[in-house]
C-alpha cells in the first residue's frame, strides 16, 4: 500500500482512540438509527441537521458523529420497510418488497437480522475497496460520461418489468407517473419551468423524499386507519431466529451478496447517484439470477439480502470520489465535504497525500460505525418489532407526525408538507386501485437521471445517438437491459400468460 | 374551552390589527429595531459555501445587532426558492436572505420566480469570487487566447454549475464579447461539472475561482489548468494565474453574495442592518475566515449593491436573449 504510511496509520489510530470520538460515533449510530427508522426522516436530513453541531468539534470527532449517522442511517430505513411496509428512506423501498412479505409470514426477525448482517457485509466490502483501490476506482468513475449514466439508468428503469407483480400495465403506469412527477420544476438542461402552476416553490421540482414518504408512509397509514385493528390480525407473532442461522443463510447467498456489494460500491463511486439506485440495481440482478422456487416479491430472503448489502456498500464507495477527487459520490457525502471544509480541510485530489492521518481515521471510523451498527441494530431489534404491537390509534398519528416533520425538514419549507399530503392521497388511491407504488418511486429516482443524461449526451455528441452503442461501457449496459427485457417479457413470460 | 380560546384569539387578532392601523407598525418597530431574533434564509443546503458564510456571519452579526440571528436553510432552484419565500415575508427587517448575482439578476428575467428586484430590498453585499475558466492538464489549450482561437474554428463544449448560473452567464457573456460560441452542457453543481471536465466529456469548465485552489497540490501539480480569472488584478489565492485583461481580453466578472430583505423595509432598518454587516465584513476575524473559503470580502451598501445588480442584469439581458432563455 503506497497510499498511506505507517506514521499516518499511527496518527489515524491516535485520533480515533479517544473517548470523545467513540462517544460521538456511538451517538451518531443511534441518531442514524432513529432518523433512518422514522418514516420521513432520512440519513441525509440527519446529517444536514447535525452538521452545525460539528462546527465546534475537531475533524475526527465531527467525522465520527457524521459517519455514524451515515452508516446506520442507510441501514435503518429497512426497519420500517420490513415491519410496516413503510420504507424510511428511498433506498429501502426495494427492501420492503420482500421484507414486508417475510414479516407477514412471521419471519420479520429473520428479515431484520439478514438486513443488519447484510448491511454490515456491504459496508465492510466497500470499506475494503476504499482502503485498497480507491485511486483506481476513481479512475473508473471518470470513464463515466452522460452516455454511460443514461445507459445504466435505463438498465435500472426496466426493473419495473421485473417488480410489477400482477398487472404489468399498472406497473408501467405507476413508473410513468413517477417520471412525470420528476419532470416538475426547472428543466435540468435548459432551465425552463415545467408544470409549476404558478407556484415558485415548485421551481426546484418535487423532492424525492417528500414524494416517497407520501406514496409509502402516508398512504400506508391511511390504509391502516381504514382497516383499524384488523391489521394486527394479519401480521402473525414474529419468530425469533438465531443469529448463527442468519449468518449461515447469508453464507449460502455469498455470491449474491458479493455481486450486490460490487454493484453498491460501484454505484457509490459514481457521482450523482445514491443508495436508492444501488438497491434497485441489485434487486433486479437478484431477480435476473433467480432459480426455480425463488419467490421474489412474496417473501424471498434473497431480495432483502441483495438490497441491504448493496445500499450499505454505497457508503464506502461514495467516499472514494470524495477522498480522491473532492467530488461527492452520493447526497450524504456532498454534506460531508462541507463538514470537512468547516474544519479547514479541503477535499481534493491531494487530501490523502497531505492529510493521510485523516484518511486513516475515516477508514477506522467507517469500520467502527459498521460494527456499532450491528451491535445497536441487533440489540434494538426486539424493541423495533414491538412497534407492531402498538395500536393503530397510536401508530398512525405518530408516523404521520414524523412524516410531516421529515417533509418539512427537507428544505424548511411548509409547502413540502402540503405536497406530502397530496402524495399521501395519491399513494392511497394507487394502493386501493392496485397500482404498485414501488415502480413510481423508481420513476421518481431514475427519471431525472435518464432525462438529464440523455439530453446532455446528445448535446455533447451534436445529436448523434450512435454514441450509446459505440462507447463500450454503455453498450454493455444496453445489452444487459436487452437481456433483462427478454427475460421478463420474452417467450417464457408470454407462455405463462397464455396458460392463465 | 376551545371556543373560549378561539374567541380570545380572534379578539386578540382584531385588537392587534386595530392597533396596527392606528400607530402604523413599521415606524414603531423601526426605531428600536431589532427587538426580536432575525431570521436569515440561506437558499442553499447545509454545508455549502454560502451556508458557511452565513453561519460565520451570524455570530458577529448577533453581537452587532444585540439579537440572535437564526439561520434557516431553504434550498432549491439554485437559490431562487428561498428568495421567493422571502419576498412574501413581512418587510420589518426580521426576515432576510442571502441572494447572489444570478438569483437577483438573471433568474427573474428567465421565468416566473415569484420575486424580482421590485419585491426585494438590497441590504449589503458580502463577498465576491472572480469568474474563471479551467481545462484539463493535458488539454492543448495553454492560454485563454488558445481557447478563443480554437473556438473560432471548432465546436467545443463546456460545463458549469447550473443553467444561467453565475458561472454559465459569465462564460456566455465572455464568448459573446469575443464573437465566438460554444455548446453548454449543464451540470448540477461545480463538482458535477468538474467530473465532466475530468472525464473528457467537455472541453472546458467555467466556475468561480474559489473552486480551484483545492485541486492543486502545494507544489502546484493538478489534473486541471486554470487558464484565467476575470478579476481586475491577480487573485491572491492563485497568484500564478493571469487575469483575462493581462491576456488581452477586456473582461471582468465575479460571482457574489449579499443580504436582501423583502421590499418595503423601513430605511432606518436597512441602514442599521447594512451598518452591522459593514462592521462584520470589515473585521479582521471575518477576513481571516473567508480566506479558508477563498472568498474576497466585498462589502457594498444597499445603494451600491442595487446599482451593481441593475448593471449586472443589463449586461446579461442580451446574453439571455441570445441563448433563448429570456422570459416571454
Amino acid at each position: 500500500m503506497d497510499l498511506i504510511s505507517f506514521s499516518d496509520i499511527s496518527t489515524g489510530l491516535g485520533n480515533v482512540a479517544s473517548p470523545w470520538v467513540i462517544l460521538f460515533l456511538f451517538i451518531g449510530v443511534i441518531i442514524g438509527m432513529i432518523f433512518g427508522a422514522a418514516p420521513g426522516l432520512t440519513a441525509p436530513a440527519a446529517i444536514a441537521l447535525f452538521l452545525p453541531v460539528t462546527y465546534a468539534m475537531g475533524p475526527t470527532t465531527s467525522m465520527a458523529l457524521l459517519l455514524g449517522i451515515y452508516c446506520s442511517g442507510y441501514f435503518a430505513g429497512s426497519i420500517p420497510a420490513i415491519l410496516i411496509n413503510t420504507p424510511g428512506t428511498p433506498s429501502s423501498a426495494a427492501t420492503a418488497l420482500d421484507g414486508y412479505a417475510m414479516a407477514r409470514e412471521g419471519q420479520g426477525d429473520r428479515a431484520l437480522s439478514l438486513a443488519i448482517w447484510g448491511s454490515f457485509v456491504g459496508g465492510l466490502f466497500s470499506l475494503m475497496l476504499l482502503m485498497t483501490v480507491a485511486p483506481l476506482l476513481a479512475k473508473v468513475a471518470l470513464k463515466f460520461t452522460s452516455v454511460e449514466y443514461f445507459s445504466f439508468a435505463l438498465a435500472g428503469i426496466v426493473c419495473v418489468a421485473g417488480i410489477s407483480q400482477g398487472s404489468m400495465t399498472k406497473g408501467l403506469a405507476a413508473a410513468l407517473f413517477g417520471i412525470l412527477v420528476s419532470t416538475v420544476g426547472l428543466d435540468p438542461v435548459s432551465g425552463v419551468g415545467r408544470f409549476m402552476m404558478g407556484q415558485p416553490n415548485l421551481m426546484g421540482g418535487i423532492s424525492q423524499t417528500v414524494a416517497l414518504i407520501g406514496l409509502f408512509a402516508i398512504s400506508q397509514m391511511l390504509l391502516l386507519s381504514k382497516q383499524g385493528e384488523q391489521h394486527h390480525a394479519i401480521l402473525p407473532t414474529q419468530q425469533r431466529v438465531s443469529q448463527l442461522a442468519v449468518l449461515g443463510e447469508l453464507w449460502r447467498h455469498r455470491w449474491l451478496s458479493l455481486r450486490s456489494a460490487v454493484i453498491g460500491s460501484m454505484v457509490g463511486v459514481l457521482p450523482g447517484t445514491g443508495p436508492a439506485i444501488a438497491s434497485w440495481l441489485s434487486y433486479s440482478d437478484a431477480i435476473r439470477t433467480a432459480r426455480a422456487g425463488d419467490r421474489f416479491g412474496n417473501g424471498e430472503a434473497k431480495g432483502v439480502v441483495a438490497c441491504e448489502v448493496s445500499n450499505n456498500a454505497v457508503t464506502g464507495g461514495a467516499m472514494v470520489p470524495l477522498l480522491t477527487l473532492g467530488i461527492p459520490g452520493d447526497p450524504v457525502t456532498a454534506v460531508l465535504i462541507g463538514a470537512l471544509m468547516i474544519q479547514g480541510v479541503h477535499t481534493g485530489p491531494f487530501l490523502i497525500q497531505q492529510d493521510g492521518g485523516l484518511f486513516v481515521s475515516i477508514l477506522f471510523l467507517l469500520f467502527l460505525s459498521n460494527v456499532l451498527m450491528v451491535v445497536v441494530g441487533l440489540s434494538g431489534r426486539g424493541l423495533m418489532a414491538r412497534v407492531l404491537n402498538l395500536p393503530a390509534a397510536f401508530l398512525v398519528p405518530a408516523i404521520c407526525l414524523t412524516a410531516a416533520i421529515g417533509a418539512f425538514s427537507v428544505s424548511n419549507n411548509a409547502f413540502d408538507v402540503r405536497l406530502l399530503l397530496i402524495f399521501g392521497l395519491v399513494g392511497y388511491a394507487m394502493l386501493r386501485l392496485g397500482f404498485p407504488p414501488a415502480p413510481a418511486v423508481l420513476g421518481i429516482v431514475l427519471g431525472p437521471i435518464l432525462e438529464k443524461n440523455l439530453r446532455n449526451a446528445l448535446t455533447v455528441s451534436d445529436m448523434d445517438p450512435s454514441v450509446f452503442v459505440l462507447r463500450p461501457i454503455s453498450a454493455g449496459a444496453l445489452l444487459v437491459t436487452a437481456g433483462l427485457l427478454y427475460l421478463w417479457l420474452g417467450p417464457r413470460r408470454r407462455s405463462e400468460a397464455s396458460e392463465t | 374551552m376551545l371556543t373560549f380560546r378561539r374567541i380570545v384569539g380572534a379578539f386578540g387578532t382584531c385588537a392587534a390589527l386595530a392597533l396596527a392601523g392606528v400607530t402604523g407598525p413599521t415606524q414603531a418597530v423601526a426605531q428600536d429595531y431589532p427587538t426580536k431574533p432575525v431570521q436569515m434564509i440561506v437558499p442553499f443546503s447545509q454545508g455549502g459555501a454560502t451556508d458557511q458564510v452565513a453561519r460565520l456571519m451570524a455570530q458577529p452579526l448577533e453581537a452587532a445587532l444585540g439579537e440572535p440571528v437564526v439561520i434557516v436553510n431553504q434550498p432549491g432552484a439554485g437559490g431562487a426558492i428561498g428568495l421567493a419565500n422571502l419576498a412574501m415575508a413581512r418587510p420589518d427587517g426580521y426576515s432576510v436572505a442571502i441572494g447572489s448575482d444570478s438569483t437577483l439578476g438573471a433568474r427573474p428575467m428567465m421565468s416566473d420566480t415569484g420575486y424580482d428586484l421590485n419585491s426585494l430590498t438590497m441590504i449589503a453585499r458580502l463577498v465576491e469570487i472572480p469568474s474563471g475558466v479551467a481545462v484539463r492538464a493535458d488539454s492543448p489549450y495553454k492560454t485563454l487566447a488558445d481557447l478563443v482561437e480554437a473556438l473560432k474554428t471548432e465546436r467545443l463544449t463546456y460545463s458549469g454549475s447550473g443553467i444561467a448560473s453565475g458561472p454559465h452567464l459569465a462564460m456566455a457573456a465572455f464568448l459573446a464579447q469575443q464573437g465566438v460560441t460554444a455548446t453548454f452542457v449543464n451540470s448540477d453543481s461545480n463538482q458535477d461539472g468538474l467530473v465532466k471536465l475530468l472525464s473528457g466529456e467537455v472541453h472546458f469548465l467555467t466556475g468561480g475561482g474559489s473552486n480551484f485552489p483545492a485541486l492543486f497540490s502545494e507544489s502546484g501539480e493538478s489534473d486541471i489548468r486554470v487558464l484565467g480569472l476575470a478579476a481586475e488584478e491577480r487573485w491572491p489565492f492563485m497568484p500564478d494565474v493571469p487575469t483575462y485583461r493581462e491576456q488581452g481580453f477586456d473582461y471582468v466578472n465575479s460571482q457574489w453574495f449579499g443580504i436582501v430583505a423583502p421590499a418595503g423595509v423601513p430605511p432606518e432598518v436597512v441602514d442599521r442592518l447594512s451598518a452591522a454587516v459593514a462592521e462584520v465584513v470589515g473585521s479582521d476575524a471575518f477576513k481571516e475566515r473567508m480566506k479558508e473559503f477563498f472568498f474576497n470580502p466585498a462589502y457594498l451598501d444597499s445603494k451600491d449593491m442595487l446599482a451593481r445588480v441593475i448593471a449586472d442584469s443589463e449586461a446579461v439581458r442580451p446574453v439571455l436573449m441570445e441563448l433563448g432563455l429570456l422570459k416571454k
